[in-house]
């Protein structure tokens, strides 16, 4: 399982498409499977993409989600955790 | 039913290695008057679709205002594009989707290395991106490509690539080769046009998306199915001429103007049809003394490459003894 304390990067491999304004759709070239990625994990994937580290994404998520803080790390971690599973982010 | 393929620009937003030069030379939009020419007496003469080509056609200063005059008229549309302008288009083709027939995206390669040699850095990327727009927004596409000597190898691989993508299909085109082409390596021979072609045709039968073969490919009969020599195809370019066949237009060469037929900022939609409906008589004429004759070479199986020479534009050829369709100059 993947910790905040890890780095986290997206994927060199995946072409990313904005849907709608809370819609993102992922393409991972090597697989070609798409994903899409609903309002919350749209905010995460912004904040891997901004480099942010995954502690910073998790409050980005208590701020504009109102959310308790567990709740908004174990929303991080979930999401991270699948996405490094489909190759869609690198985990350092 | 007939259709009329509409070039609208000859500017894009792109500078690809097979593309005629003067595809990026121009500066010109086809005039808003002539549309409206078009859609006035489009139904009259059968009309029913409107496909936009280019140049790249979303680039056309006043693209929204077209689809909206187009199906303010009654017809449906569909166009071909390089997929580099779609995130903004996708909102115009989802207001317009009941006149709207589909997109066709240029995909010149299964792999990002080879689209982007031919068609540049990032390109590759836009194309996918424009596809998983359509996928998520229920929007058919297809795929088309150009078949180079670069692209070649990848024939099977783009049709399963269009499949794992949710096209609605993939499409394989000849190159219309030029000088320049021949000078970067792009054509292939007959004989690797004849091996692809076989390949495509194992695809058609296997793939699980449709697999079309744009008219160009050999054909044992001298007179292959061609939409513009059937009349149910017609050809505008940007500058408002109706012109033979939509590949040629373009071409350049001493007989460039050879297969313009009708300027509709001169006549009627009805007169210029009539004019190519004339001309497609005297080329069907034309093409059945030569095989009376036994003037029907080999490499004249090739349609486009038959229209290319019929119509005065492959004198470079001369000029390139060593090229390989060079041997029935």
């Amino acid at each position: 399982m993947i910790t905040l304390d890890q780095k986290v990067r997206v994927h060199p491999d995946v072409v990313d498409t904005r849907i709608s304004d809370d819609e993102i759709a992922l393409l991972q070239l090597e697989s070609k499977n798409y994903f899409s990625l609903n309002t919350t994990a749209v905010r995460i994937w912004e904040s891997l993409k901004e480099g942010m580290s995954l502690r910073d994404a998790c409050r980005r998520l208590q701020d504009e989600f109102d959310v308790a803080t567990e709740q908004a790390e174990s929303s991080v971690i979930e999401l991270v955790d699948e996405l490094a599973r489909q190759g869609l982010v690198e985990v350092d | 039913m007939a259709r009329i393929i509409v070039e609208l620009t000859n500017r894009c937003n792109l500078s690809c290695q097979h593309c005629f030069d003067e595809r990026h030379a121009a500066q010109g939009d086809l005039p808003l008057p002539i549309l409206d020419k078009v859609l006035e007496e489009g139904h009259a003469c059968g009309v029913e679709e409107i496909c936009f080509t280019g140049g790249e056609p979303t680039v056309h200063r006043h693209f929204a205002e077209i689809v909206r005059r187009v199906c303010g008229r009654g017809y449906g549309f569909s166009f071909v594009s390089n997929g580099m302008n779609f995130a903004k288009i996708c909102p115009l083709v989802l207001r317009y989707r009941d006149a709207f027939k589909g997109v066709t995206f240029s995909l010149d390669g299964a792999a990002e290395a080879t689209h982007d040699k031919i068609r540049g850095k990032g390109s590759y990327r836009r194309v996918l991106q424009a596809a998983s727009l359509c996928f998520f927004s229920d929007i058919s596409f297809t795929f088309n490509m150009v078949l180079t000597a670069w692209n070649r190898p990848e024939v099977a691989a783009l049709a399963a690539l269009a499949e794992r993508l949710g096209a609605y299909g993939v499409r394989f085109g000849h190159l219309m080769f030029t000088e320049d082409t021949a000078n970067r390596g792009l054509d292939l021979s007959p004989q690797e046009r004849t091996d692809v072609e076989v390949e495509i045709r194992t695809l058609q039968n296997t793939a699980s998306v449709a697999v079309g073969m744009a008219p160009g490919y050999y054909h044992e009969s001298p007179f292959f199915p061609c939409a513009p020599l059937e009349l149910d195809e017609y050809n505008l370019d940007y500058r408002g001429n109706l012109t033979l066949c939509c590949q040629l237009s373009g071409l350049s060469g001493p007989n460039a103007g050879d297969d313009v037929l009708g300027s509709l900022q001169e006549m009627s939609l009805s007169e210029a049809i009539k004019r190519v409906q004339q001309r497609v008589g005297v080329y069907l004429d034309d093409k059945r003394r030569r095989v009376a004759q036994g003037d029907f070479a080999e490499l004249d199986h090739f349609p486009c490459f038959y229209c290319v020479k019929y119509l005065g534009k492959a004198d470079w050829l001369k000029n390139q003894p060593r090229h390989s369709w060079s041997v029935t100059q």
